[in-house]
């Protein structure tokens, strides 16, 4: 007597494991995307610490400051387009500061680099952007971890003439809150 | 035949299956089982956004009579004892983080005991950092550090404030940069420069000086947090120096021919030629010293109201208006109240930890007066010193940088 059964048995088997390895294959390939844990925690780190470094930069040290038109660094950096400057004072000043040696440097200091750009409200509406030139750090190519923080502050109006080839002529001239953003990531 | 390949099949897929979930949450595994990472960066958040927290219900005696309550707003770096204090937080306020203030960092690292005197005091230890601010059943080991980047005050050493133990081989860790507010030197006055003060006028009410505290202008809405003269949870100092050169010293013994050339109707004269109207009669000798004989403190229609409520800081009382912890004069110090007259050859030192915020808030208008004994020798000073935002007036309170790391295993 023959009958079929026994080759719906094989047929079930096969689809049975070929359903197990699929699902198998499927989750492992879902959780591959996870960062692992500790590299996850460096760039947050690093996040955090930038973060804090514009927070402090953009906080006036007294009253006399805080009632000026540039009441902090940052703003000082931002209303005349000092990119260096802005480089020294992010790096030399807080990152990697002789004075304050962290017990844990999460990127070298030798190997970091940062990038400043400005982002604003034209005259059409429309967001526009600027970079705070360094010549210390060359652009971020998206190559490899970096993080990005960025930082509202407020400026009187357009930076001033001497910066004019870098400032976009469609910047209002007027007082307005800009967003600073920061890209660092190791060379 | 068919059936055993079938189900050969299916057993060899589910082994391999069996095989590969324990490396599915290998990713995930760590050698410790805990996220040390997380809770340093937890407790750096707590400390450095966060201005902690106190039982605002905490209940004390007025008066003695522990039937009388009241409801205690101070922040937990002004309280007494410790077991009031619910959270540890550095920042000045809710709105400012990473501002800290360096009374909640002197309190926290212990560099002051946790009450205003060393007899009431009591340090912090491993379990309040441990309840107050890791919150956790688990033993931590914890290390937190605070390292100034600019100077707490130009010229001095850099900050480098330290709690907790050596760092292990492994450990989680946050760094958080941040800015400290300094409190203000208050106000130094040297009277040989202020003539505004020195009362050279007939009929002018001479003998009396006092310091303004206008709370209008030191709370007002126009001053960012972190620049305010806040007297309700910083220092208030009064230095008074050169008091001297205002003494009625230009009447010498020595000259007994006609009225001293001194403007003031209170002035000392020497005896012999007959006294004129508005003179005294004094035959001492070259005067050296005022005698100061109160020191007030009250509102500015009724100076002297809460003077019996200003105590020294070792007898301070929970609702007292203000904990004088410095009464300095010519270097020598004195208690509160002061008892008698006490000469003063050229300065005065006052100090007091803060004013109590049910005495001085944003609607207050007071005085702190200083009175001299109206006999000869006199002090030729007065008029009113306003204690504001003014930099020849008071030293304004300024930020420094600094870093602060939590390392937590």
């Amino acid at each position: 007597m023959v009958n079929e059964r026994a080759q719906l048995y094989t047929m079930e088997g096969i689809a049975a494991g070929l359903i197990m390895l699929l699902t198998t294959y499927l989750v492992l390939g879902s959780t591959s995307v996870y960062t692992p844990g500790d590299t996850h925690i460096t760039d947050m780190q690093l996040e955090q610490v930038g973060s804090d470094i514009l927070r402090v930069m953009d906080t006036p040290r007294n009253l006399t400051d805080s009632l000026q038109p540039n009441r902090t660094d940052l703003e000082l950096i931002v209303s005349t387009t000092n990119g260096n400057g802005f480089y020294w004072n992010f790096t030399h000043d807080y990152l990697c500061n002789p004075k304050a040696v962290a017990k844990e440097i999460s990127v070298e200091c030798t190997d970091i680099q940062i990038n400043a750009s400005i982002w604003y409200v034209g005259n059409s509406n429309s967001p526009g952007s600027y970079l705070l030139p360094n010549p210390y750090s060359g652009g971020y190519l998206g190559i490899g971890p970096g993080v990005r923080v960025t930082h509202w502050i407020h400026t009187n109006g357009k930076p001033g003439s001497a910066s004019s080839g870098i400032v976009p002529g469609d910047m209002r001239n007027e007082p307005q809150e800009v967003l600073v953003e920061v890209v660092m990531w190791k060379a | 035949m068919d059936f055993l390949v079938g189900f050969t099949i299916f057993i060899l897929s589910l082994i391999m299956v069996a095989n590969f979930v324990p490396s599915l949450l290998v990713g995930l595994q760590r050698t410790s089982g805990i996220d040390y990472d997380a809770v340093a960066y937890r407790t750096g958040v707590v400390l450095v956004e966060d201005p902690g927290e106190t039982n605002p219900a905490q209940q004390f005696p007025i008066g003695g009579e522990i039937s009388s309550y009241t409801m205690d707003w101070r922040p937990w770096e002004l309280r007494v004892d410790k077991d009031q204090v619910s959270r540890f937080g550095l920042a000045l306020a809710r709105d400012t983080p990473n501002i800290l203030s360096i009374n909640k960092i002197n309190k926290f690292f212990g560099c002051t005991t946790f009450s205003y005197s060393e007899s009431l005091g009591e340090g912090l230890g491993d379990s309040d950092y441990r309840e107050k601010l890791l919150f956790s059943s688990y033993q931590y080991g914890y290390n937190i550090t605070l390292q100034n980047i600019s100077p707490m005050k130009p010229g001095e050493p850099l900050l480098h404030l330290s709690i907790g133990e050596p760092y292990p081989a492994g450990y989680g860790y946050i760094r958080r940069y941040v800015v400290i507010k300094q409190n203000s030197n208050g106000a130094a006055i040297n009277l040989n420069q202020r003539p505004e003060f020195n009362a050279t006028s007939d009929g002018q009410p001479v003998q009396k000086f006092w310091i303004h505290l206008d709370g209008s202008v030191l709370y007002n809405k126009s001053i960012d947090t972190p620049f305010i003269l806040d007297l309700q949870r910083e220092p208030l100092i009064i230095n008074i120096s050169g008091l001297h050169f205002l003494l009625n010293n230009s009447d010498s013994p020595g000259n007994n021919t006609s009225p001293i050339a001194c403007k003031s109707n209170l002035t000392a004269y020497n005896s012999g030629q007959g006294v004129p109207p508005g003179f005294r009669e004094w035959n001492g000798s070259a005067p050296t010293n005022a005698t100061l004989t109160r020191v007030d403190f009250g509102p500015t229609d009724n100076p002297q109201l809460w003077t019996t409520f200003i105590h020294s800081c070792d007898a301070v009382e929970l609702n007292d208006a203000m904990c004088v912890k410095t009464l300095s004069i010519d270097g020598n110090n004195y208690q509160f109240p002061l008892t008698g007259g006490v000469n003063v050859a050229d300065m005065i030192n006052l100090s007091a930890n803060h004013i109590d915020a049910e005495y001085f808030n944003q609607g207050s208008d007071l005085v702190i007066t200083f009175t001299f004994q109206n006999n000869p020798p006199q002090t030729l000073v007065n008029g009113e010193y306003l204690y504001d935002y003014n930099r020849t007036n008071v030293t304004q309170p300024f930020l420094s940088t600094g870093m602060l790391e939590v390392g937590i295993w």
